[in-house]
């Protein structure tokens, strides 16, 4: 039997959905495992239909958000999170540190803060491949694992010049690998886009970005923009 | 009396749903309801410093992304006195070019065609039609490769800095593009003479158009923005633009001179058809459209025009950069040495995919941003789509209303507000 998927978007830039179709010939040979029943860049977003495995991006930022998540994870077998939005909050929770709009909740969370997310997908966007790699584990019944190394193990590999070192900034040091160190690999540094190692180093890091001459407020946003916590066990059950 | 309400119409940063009443054969209320503000993004980049607002507006949407990037860099060098050199500028053109070409062909094969062929999406097509559904991919990832070879990867940049760029293609990855792109062109114009083959409903309101002007040049990146008759200082814009917030949005709604104006595809043609380039020049000529065109429904086929003159233009760009080496970055420490003491205030105006895109900057003495302002194309659109359903409405009374649904939809498809916005149309709602 195939497994159904259906892909939902809440607040977010929807970025992530479109690694997904730009994933589309490729998908093709997947489709052998999965049938994609619902894809908003497609079709309209149905809540009330069931799915083996619900793929869900963006941050979550109404009550009415919150009713559609719940019928979502009601009606699917595996959650899976894609994207920082979902799984953290991402970019639309930085709105947490000022003024809300109107007839939105206090705080912008991701989906894990309200109901029990199986599996995240991190990244800001998510890489295509992983999607791929994980999905298709997926339905084979394969969870995917926690990376906890640093984005530098990836520079290490890749014998990538260190930005660091030549006083550029760079998050690289405290953020999950995965990535291939993408943005050290053109000059630019890491933003943090995979969310933050489990012990990850911040003071030496910190220290490390003021000797380089970083403003501390830059430093603080830095380490602000993506480090939003993952509600892992909150939803037993 | 009859009212009907469409909750989430569009997706502008979030929700937008519609809400009509109709008494007899007049149309009493036609109003966008967009439930989601775009000002928290203005919040996010509030005490941000000058060069981080780049990668948080670029999430602003993934689809114009590279569009949000570039004009907040722009903004951003503005305010700091930074003039780039020139090949940094036909670069950035080229990289743009990539943006629009993946933009509009999503719009065109994802959004768009399914209405006009009766298929509830695409992928429902892949069976009967495969050779637009390949094309579609095809096009697609021409501008997402164009995208991610000069600015790193498709969605998010990550090469675009203050100044210009970490990393430029290098001269084999610039062959490739040219080649694809040159292979891409039959595809664009393929995709024109397709577009232009439909019959759209007749209909026409006239309104200003809004669009950046450039002398000997159709707008992309650069030029002066003009609303009807007036030409707007770039700074001046928010200005001279009045944004007002409806109770029933969280969006702006943006005019002029208390007036309307329309932004996007259509008004660029309408504006700047003598500037296209001459592929697309011949697929205007094939088409039906004779300017100045007022039919919104018609915005497909401008879209298709321009998706033409973004290969053909961008080959020529492509081959018009003098040096590579030119399009490096300054040093980032470099770049923070042009920080006076005191403010600086900065804007840019650009075409993206779907209209002006404007980002304005308050810095500080210490590079941080104490105030923005972010006004998209599809706050300037707003107007044109509320007062278009409502005067395209009273010809579609009478249909069922499921029809009368799909017209309607199709009216504020045409427009492309924003990708989701387009396919977010669900819990149609007769009260
Ligand atoms: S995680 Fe990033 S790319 Fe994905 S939807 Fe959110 S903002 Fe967009
Ligand atoms: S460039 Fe960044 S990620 Fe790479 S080794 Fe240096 S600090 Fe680590
Ligand atoms: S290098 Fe950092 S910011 Fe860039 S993609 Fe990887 S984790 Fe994200």
């Amino acid at each position: 039997m195939k497994k159904t998927v259906g892909i939902y978007p809440f607040t977010c830039c929807e970025g992530c959905q479109l690694q997904i179709l730009d994933l589309w010939d490729k998908l093709v040979e997947v489709l052998e495992f999965i049938d994609i029943k619902h894809f908003r860049m497609a079709q309209e977003m149905n809540v009330e239909e069931k799915h083996d495995i619900a793929i869900v991006e963006g941050a979550i930022s109404t009550r009415k958000e919150i009713e559609d998540l719940k019928r979502i994870r009601k009606n699917s077998g595996i959650l899976v999170a894609i994207g920082e939005c979902a799984v953290t909050g991402g970019i639309p929770a930085i709105r947490n540190d000022g003024k809300g709009g109107k007839g939105m909740l206090k705080k912008t969370t991701g989906i894990g803060e309200h109901v029990k997310v199986d599996c995240n997908i991190r990244g800001c966007p998510i890489d295509k491949g992983e999607f791929l790699r994980v999905i298709t584990g997926l339905a084979v019944g394969r969870m995917p694992y926690d990376v906890n190394e640093p984005v530098c193990m990836e520079c290490n590999n890749k014998e990538i010049d260190c930005l660091l070192l030549k006083g550029i900034p760079c998050m690289g040091p405290v953020t999950c690998a995965g990535c291939g160190a993408l943005c050290p690999s053109v000059g630019t540094g890491c933003e943090g886009c995979r969310g933050m190692t489990e012990d990850a180093g911040l003071k030496q890091l910190k220290d490390r970005l003021e000797e380089i001459g970083i403003d501390r407020k830059m430093i603080r946003n830095m380490m602000e923009r993506f480090s939003k916590e993952v509600k892992h066990d909150k939803h037993k059950d | 009396m009859t009212s009907i309400k469409i909750d989430h119409l569009a997706k502008i940063y979030g929700h937008a749903g519609l809400e009509l009443k109709i008494r007899g054969k007049r149309v009493e209320r036609a109003r966008v309801n967009i439930t989601e503000s775009s000002r928290l993004f203005e919040n996010m980049v509030s005490g941000k410093r000058f060069d981080e607002a780049r990668r948080l507006t670029s999430r602003i949407c993934g689809i114009c992304a590279a569009s949000h990037n570039l004009t907040s860099i722009m903004a951003a060098e503005d305010a700091l006195g930074i003039d780039p050199p020139e090949d940094v500028r036909r670069m950035r053109e080229a990289l743009i070019l990539g943006g629009w070409i993946q933009s509009h062909a999503l719009h065109l094969y994802f959004l768009a065609l399914p209405d006009y062929l009766g298929y509830g999406g695409t992928l429902e097509m892949a069976d009967d039609r495969p050779n637009d559904v390949d094309r579609a991919f095809r096009l697609k990832k021409l501008g997402n490769d164009i995208l991610a070879a000069i600015g790193g990867r498709p969605t998010h940049l990550i090469t675009t800095q203050i100044g210009g760029f970490t990393r430029v293609p290098g001269k084999d990855a610039v062959s490739v593009m040219l080649k694809s792109l040159k292979k891409g062109l039959k595809d664009a114009i393929t995709t024109a003479g397709l577009f232009s083959s439909f019959d759209q409903p007749e209909y026409e309101r006239e309104k200003p158009f809004g669009a950046l002007a450039k002398k000997g040049a159709y707008p992309i990146l650069t030029g002066t923005p003009v609303i009807g008759h007036h030409y707007v200082d770039s700074r001046d814009f928010a200005k001279k633009t009045i944004t007002e917030d409806k109770n029933y949005s969280t969006s702006k709604f943006v005019s002029f001179n208390g007036e309307e104006f329309m932004v996007g595809p259509l008004a660029r043609l309408n504006t700047s058809h003598r500037y296209l380039s001459p592929e697309a020049k011949a697929c205007f000529r094939r088409s039906d459209l004779t300017l100045p065109d007022h039919n919104p429904f018609n915005a497909n086929v401008a879209r298709a025009i321009e998706l033409v003159h973004c290969v053909e233009k961008c080959i020529e760009v492509l081959e018009s950069i003098r040096s590579r080496g030119n399009c490096i970055a300054p040093d980032p420490r470099s770049v923070a040495k042009a920080l006076k003491r005191g403010m600086h205030h900065g804007a840019a105006v650009t075409e993206a995919p779907r209209g002006m895109l404007y980002h304005e900057y308050d810095i500080n003495g210490k590079g941080f941003i104490t105030r923005s302002n972010i006004i998209t194309p599809t706050s300037q659109n707003l107007y044109p789509i509320e007062r278009d359903v409502k005067a395209f409405l009273p010809s579609m009374l009478g249909k069922p209303k499921q029809e009368l649904i799909l017209e309607i939809e199709k009216l504020i498809r045409s427009y492309d507000p924003c990708i989701s916005c387009a396919t977010h149309f669900l819990d149609v709602r007769f009260v």
